[in-house]
Formats: structure tokens, sequence, C-alpha cells
């Protein structure tokens, strides 16, 4: 079924079918759909109601993945970057995110860790090393959004990580990767990337 | 009015302001759906409802997988609930790469190589495949044009040439395999590609990419070279390949004007 018939078959139902065709027209694709705000989503559909319902259906299809993910057992990475890429569905303003390990490797908590704006998110790297100290953990995962729709990582996240990579290694914390998430896609930026980047 | 209906006053107001200011975060799962109900329920209370679904189901990727007689069996879902969480279901699920390509854009590298890994990981012979795509990177259609022994890779535009034609493409992609490895092009790879790169082009098709599957990985080598070169590790690729990548970039470089 494609995106159009799934709007019409959710927007049809509140009275509201044109709508769903003028965002089908514009929104090509899920992805795109979960990560337009909802000012966007009014102003392309020019109804508030179904722009409210769509950013509650990016909200619960992101629970509907992070709600089944259980701490304190273990995963595979597929899982994990399943999790950490689902829960960022539906923001659109760029944010910081830690996974933190056990000594076993199994993940023992998720938070938010810092909320910029549409494009820019301030990370402090003190700031994730006292989530992970407080926690006790052993490894990390950092993980962040580009609203904007492209998961290539900057230049400034290759920096950023190359120093939380750093301040990690001295408190005895790995850090695993860095997540860089946009939609459905996510690059990941791992600590033999960097190795690659300083040779360069 | 009694107390309780003047404390209810204003409550789903209140909640979309909430939900307005500080998004989905500050909110439980049942609130979620609470609010969702509220497009198809006018003047009832949701929470209840939404906490009886949580209960019944366990999780909301349960709720939104149960068929309609059971969301009906749930106290305060009607038909048109039902309906309606039915359709919240199919809209919320993100569809995970299948096996069925139907429409999808063939315009990721990624996904073309994942594409031909399974398409030619079960072949122990030499196998090249064509993917036949329109002007929008669309697929129109695979052909498996040679199974032959290993080492006799020998190619011609021929077959390539009919069956783009009989499909009305005008791009395609090739991929082929290396059953025993390596995972990099031969000097004979490149030239079959650039000999059929020519012969499509001379019928008006575009030769896009060409790609070599070896085990469970696969490379793209005819446009993106230095991409290729990245994805060779050193044990893998050893220094002779490197070597020869090298090579053929700098050549490539070299034609540039």
């Amino acid at each position: 079924m494609n995106l159009e018939n799934e709007l019409l078959d959710a927007l049809s139902l509140i009275k509201k079918p044109l709508a769903a065709k003028r965002l089908a027209e514009e929104i090509k694709t899920k992805e795109r759909l979960f990560a337009t705000s909802r000012d966007t989503l009014a102003e392309i559909s020019g109804d508030e109601g179904a722009a409210r319902l769509l950013s509650l259906a990016a909200a619960l299809s992101a629970r509907r993945i992070c709600d089944g993910f259980r701490f304190g057992i273990s995963h595979t990475d597929a899982e994990i970057c399943d999790f950490i890429v689902a829960s960022f569905r539906g923001i659109p303003v760029e944010v910081v995110c830690i996974m933190l390990f056990d000594k076993q490797m199994r993940p023992i908590s998720y938070e938010l860790v810092n909320e910029g704006t549409a494009n820019y998110s301030d990370v402090v790297p003190i700031k994730l090393l006292e989530r992970a100290t407080r926690k006790g953990a052993l490894a990390a995962i950092i993980a962040h959004n580009h609203p904007a729709g492209d998961p290539a990582p900057s230049a400034e996240d290759f920096t950023s990580t190359l120093i939380i990579k750093d301040l990690f290694d001295k408190a005895g914390i790995k850090l695993l990767y860095h997540l860089v998430v946009s939609g459905n896609k996510a690059a990941r930026i791992t600590p033999e990337m960097l190795s690659l980047r300083i040779e360069q | 009015m009694t107390e309780k209906e003047n404390l209810h006053k204003g409550h789903r107001q209140r909640m979309r302001r909430k939900f307005d200011e500080h998004g989905a975060k500050v909110f439980e799962t049942h609130e979620l759906l609470e609010m969702a109900l509220y497009h198809v329920v006018p003047q009832m209370n949701t929470n209840h409802t939404a906490r009886r679904l949580i209960s019944r189901f366990g999780s909301l990727d349960a709720i939104f997988s149960a068929s309609r007689d059971e969301l009906m069996s749930v106290e305060g879902i009607g038909g048109k609930c039902a309906d309606f969480l039915l359709a919240l279901g199919r809209l919320t699920a993100v569809a995970k790469e299948t096996e069925d390509v139907g429409e999808k854009s063939f315009d990721d590298y990624s996904y073309c190589g994942r594409y031909f890994l399974r398409l030619l990981e079960e072949k122990r012979d030499y196998t090249v495949a064509l993917v036949l795509l329109d002007g929008n990177m669309c697929h129109l259609g695979t052909r498996e044009l040679y199974s032959l022994d290993l080492g006799s890779g020998g190619v011609k535009p021929s077959p390539f040439i009919s069956a783009a034609v009989e499909c009305g493409a005008c791009l395609a992609m090739i991929g082929h395999n290396h059953p025993h490895g390596p995972l990099f092009p031969s000097e004979a790879d490149m030239q079959t590609t650039h000999l059929l790169e020519a012969s499509l082009a001379a019928s008006g098709i575009r030769l896009v990419e060409s790609y070599i599957v070896s085990g469970d990985r696969f490379v793209g080598y005819q446009n993106n070279l230095s991409l290729a070169f990245s994805q060779l590790d050193d044990r893998e690729a050893g220094g002779a390949v490197a070597k020869f990548i090298k090579s053929k970039m700098e050549a490539q470089k070299g034609n540039e004007p």
C-alpha cells in the first residue's frame, strides 16, 4: 500500500481526504512525512487537524518500536540502531542522545542529553560524560539527528566525536560509535574512521 | 455541572497545548493514544479507552497489529474507532526493506549493492545480471544473462542491448559475482564494462553502475572507483589490488580535461 492510500485511509475517517491528497502529492515518502514539522504539514495540507494527527502518528510510530525495546538484556547491533533511529522520528529539531552499556554490553539506559534548533545542537562533551559516569556505564553510543534530511556527518560531527572519544577514553568508557540519523537512514562515525581522518 | 465535569473541562485543549509546546517526549504512550482517539471520539473520555487498550493488548505494537474484531471487543471501541486504529496502525508501521523491489527507486548505491547481493549470493557459477531502469531510476526488470563456468567470463553486448530495448529501459546496471573472490574488478572486468557501456550508449541506454558481489559483500566500481577503493580493507585487497585501483583512478583523472 502506498503513502497516498495509507493517508487517505486514516484521514478520510476524520473527513479530511483533501488534506491526504495534498500531503501525498507534496511529501512522497513516509520518512519525510514523519520528519516534517507540524507547521509545515498544516501549511501543505491546509488543515490544522490533519497536521496534528500526523505529528501524533509520527510519535506513535516511534513509540511502537521504542516501547518494545528492553534494557538490561543483550541486543544485536541492528536492533540497537533500529531503536535509536526510531527514537528520533517526529523530532523536528536537532537533539543529542546517549545510549549507555554495562560491562556485558547490555544497554542500560538511553537519554536525551541536549536539544537544539532545527539545524544546530550544541553538544557539551562533559555533559555526556557526566551521564555516563552517573550510570556507571563502561561503553556508550552517541546519537544525534539531522532534521534537514541528510544523514552524512559534517566536519563538526567528526571533530566533536573526536573530542568526546578522547574524554571518554580518559574516563575508561569506550565510545562504540557516533550515529547520525536522518529519517530512516543513519550513518555512523566509528573510532576507526577517526584514526583514518587523522592520518589524512 | 458537577465538580468532576468542571475538572475535565478544557482537558483536550490542555493536552494539545502541552503536545505543541513540549512534543511527544513528555507523554506516556496511553496519553498519545488518547489524543489520537480525540479525532474519532468527539466527546467521551478517551483516556480510559486508551488505558483499556494498553492493558488488553500489552503494547502499542500489539494494538496496531490486532484485528478489527479484537479491537471492538474492548469497551469504548466501536466500528469507526476500530477502523481508525487499523488505519493508524498501517500508517505508523515503518516498512522494512523487503525482497520485493516493487517500484522502489534504484538511486541508492547501497540498496543496489544489496539487491545484487541477494540476486547473486547463492550462485556458484560466474553469473552476470542486468537491472533495467527507467529515467527516474525505477525498476523495470532484471535479467540473468550469463551463467557460465567459473573463469570463462566471455561477455557479448548483444543480449544486454536486446533485453534493454525490449524493456524500454533508458538506464541500466550490471552486477556479476566472483564466487571465490576477490572483491575487486579484474582487468577483464574493466574491459568488459567499457565495452558494454559503449555498446549500450550507442543504443541510447546509459550504464550507470557495475557491481561485483563476493561472499556477503559488494562493491560498485564503474563510476566511483574511489568509493570502491575505500570499501576494500588492506587485508582483503592486498597491496596489488590497491595499486591496481589507484592506477585506474589516476588514469581516470588523467583523462579528465
